[in-house]
């Protein structure tokens, strides 16, 4: 079985190709363009500006394909339909109805959280993850506790209330005079500070829920950037560093009281864009050694169409008819939900 | 014309609470379903958001608009309230009214059962004049760590 998979929910532009060799998630060919350069200077991504970018990329990405394969070569077409900016998951989406309807392919839709979480068997065997496992999902939109009873059986324990982790990091590097995209920024910013000088609040570190809360560790900050009447260097490095283990620490707490509750857990898969954080590697390293930790490469960290086929392909494994769309009317049916959420129909608004 | 209506002290969560609760019977009684909520970063407008969502009977988890643009909750029928939908936007990244409609805001805009709650508006104000859409102009001030200012305003058009 070989699937063609298509992303672009956000400002990353990117196809793939995934074939399964005796049970092995085998990734053939995978091409990733992110639009960040062209974002930095608006602080953020532009949705009018990354829909318009993804045309070509999109164009340019597919005749590469074709040079390697007949497009005969494919089995199923994949495409995420989201969560993701509407305009820019529109591109794509309307882009792999083409190709499955003119192949006469299948067209695997993909909800990009899920997917997040598959990004860590990419070249892997199915068997590679040990079930139960939780499964933490932290990117720039996203903040998602799950568990995970077996192989593509996931059940919600508790998201984010206000921001988003990488949407934190964002806003706090915005108001301390740093550059976007803020993970990297405060992150090295944070490197060589040598103690937490400020203690900020943990947000919902007691509820005794797995939700969680950034807003008010922000508010904090801001507080504590009105304290001076000039933002030092060094200031701001601690800042960095005393925010960045706030949010570690309520992480790791949250885990915690997860695998209180489901002690038969044995690993714990960590996705999305903030999974790449070397820190955030480091803490569950020594917090969670005891666990099976799976993180996914990284390169595999930020959005791609590589996670959205190995996704796909346990759609197919599992036979997941609702997300299986074949022949013209069904397809002409499919319009990218903005606000997917895991477990939920696509079609539900 | 340009009236303001109320204005709030807040020294935390629970005053904010409260001075939504306030607003809210206000906007209860008027035809005006526009609300721009201009401030800075951790000015409090999701935290605004939040509180109004709970007394329109929204029950699911209102979030930070910020990575989505636009997030629409449904407000239960048995609120007996006029509105079926609460459309949270963040127009921070978005570049004026031409990138609103893309996203398909001026479909809510024209949907008399929508409300609308924009954070960041910018040249929002210039255009809802224009067009004579009726909106409150919400404005949150952080003036210390215990002490913040809500003003609102009434922008009220004869059609």
């Amino acid at each position: 079985m070989r699937i063609l998979a298509i992303e672009s929910s956000c400002d990353e532009t990117s196809v793939a190709v995934l074939s399964d060799k005796r049970q092995v998630l085998n990734l053939e060919f995978s091409l990733v363009n992110s639009q960040i350069k062209e974002h930095s200077k608006y602080g953020g991504v532009v949705p009018e500006v990354a829909a318009r970018l993804h045309v070509p990329n999109l164009v340019k990405m597919l005749a590469e394909v074709n040079e390697k394969y007949a497009w005969k070569d494919f089995d199923y077409i994949a495409v995420t339909a989201g969560p993701g900016l509407i305009t820019s998951l529109m591109i794509g989406a309307e882009s792999a109805k083409i190709i499955a309807h003119l192949l006469n392919r299948p067209l695997v839709i993909v909800n990009h959280l899920t997917a997040h979480l598959n990004s860590v068997l990419i070249n892997k065997p199915l068997s590679a993850v040990k079930f139960p496992a939780l499964g933490l999902i932290v990117s720039g939109g996203h903040t998602e506790l799950l568990y995970l009873s077996r192989l593509h059986e996931y059940k919600v324990l508790g998201k984010t209330r206000d921001d988003a982790v990488g949407e934190a990091y964002d806003k706090v590097a915005k108001l301390l005079g740093l550059a976007y995209p803020g993970g990297p920024i405060v992150s090295k910013r944070a490197i060589g500070v040598d103690k937490d000088y400020y203690d900020f609040p943990r947000p919902m570190y007691d509820s005794p829920n797995f939700d969680f809360s950034f807003s008010g560790l922000k508010t904090a900050i801001l507080y504590k950037t009105q304290e001076y009447t000039k933002l030092t260097p060094k200031v701001v490095d601690r800042i960095c560093y005393a925010f960045q283990e706030a949010v570690l620490d309520v992480l790791q707490h949250k885990i915690k009281r997860a695998l209180k509750k489901y002690p038969e857990v044995k690993s714990l898969i960590v996705a999305g864009g903030v999974s790449a954080n070397q820190r955030l590697r480091e803490v569950f390293q020594e917090k969670f050694g005891d666990l099976e930790l799976h993180f996914p490469e990284l390169q595999f960290c930020g959005d791609n169409a590589a996670m959205i086929a190995a996704d796909a392909y346990l759609q197919i494994k599992f036979q997941n008819k609702a997300q299986i769309l074949s022949g013209a009317s069904d397809l002409s049916r499919l319009r990218p939900n903005p606000n997917w959420e895991i477990n939920k129909s696509i079609w539900r608004r | 014309m340009e009236t303001l209506i109320a204005k709030y002290q807040s020294h935390g969560e629970a005053d904010t609470v409260k001075a939504v609760a306030d607003f809210f019977q206000v906007l209860k009684k008027h035809q005006t379903r526009v609300i721009l909520l201009d401030g800075n970063l951790g000015g409090g407008k999701t935290f605004f958001t939040q509180s109004l969502g709970k007394l329109l009977g929204v029950k699911s988890q209102i979030n930070s608009p910020t990575f989505n643009i636009m997030k629409i909750y449904d407000i239960p029928a048995k609120s007996k309230l006029p509105w079926r939908s609460l459309v949270h936007v963040d127009a921070y990244r978005l570049d004026g009214f031409s990138d609103l409609s893309q996203i398909g805001l001026d479909e809510f805009l024209a949907d008399a059962k929508s409300l609308l709650a924009i954070e960041w508006p910018k040249d929002l104000p210039k255009f809802l004049r224009k067009m004579k859409i009726n909106f409150y102009h919400v404005s949150f001030k952080v003036l210390s760590k215990d002490e913040r200012v809500i003003d609102v305003r009434e922008n009220v058009f004869e059609k």
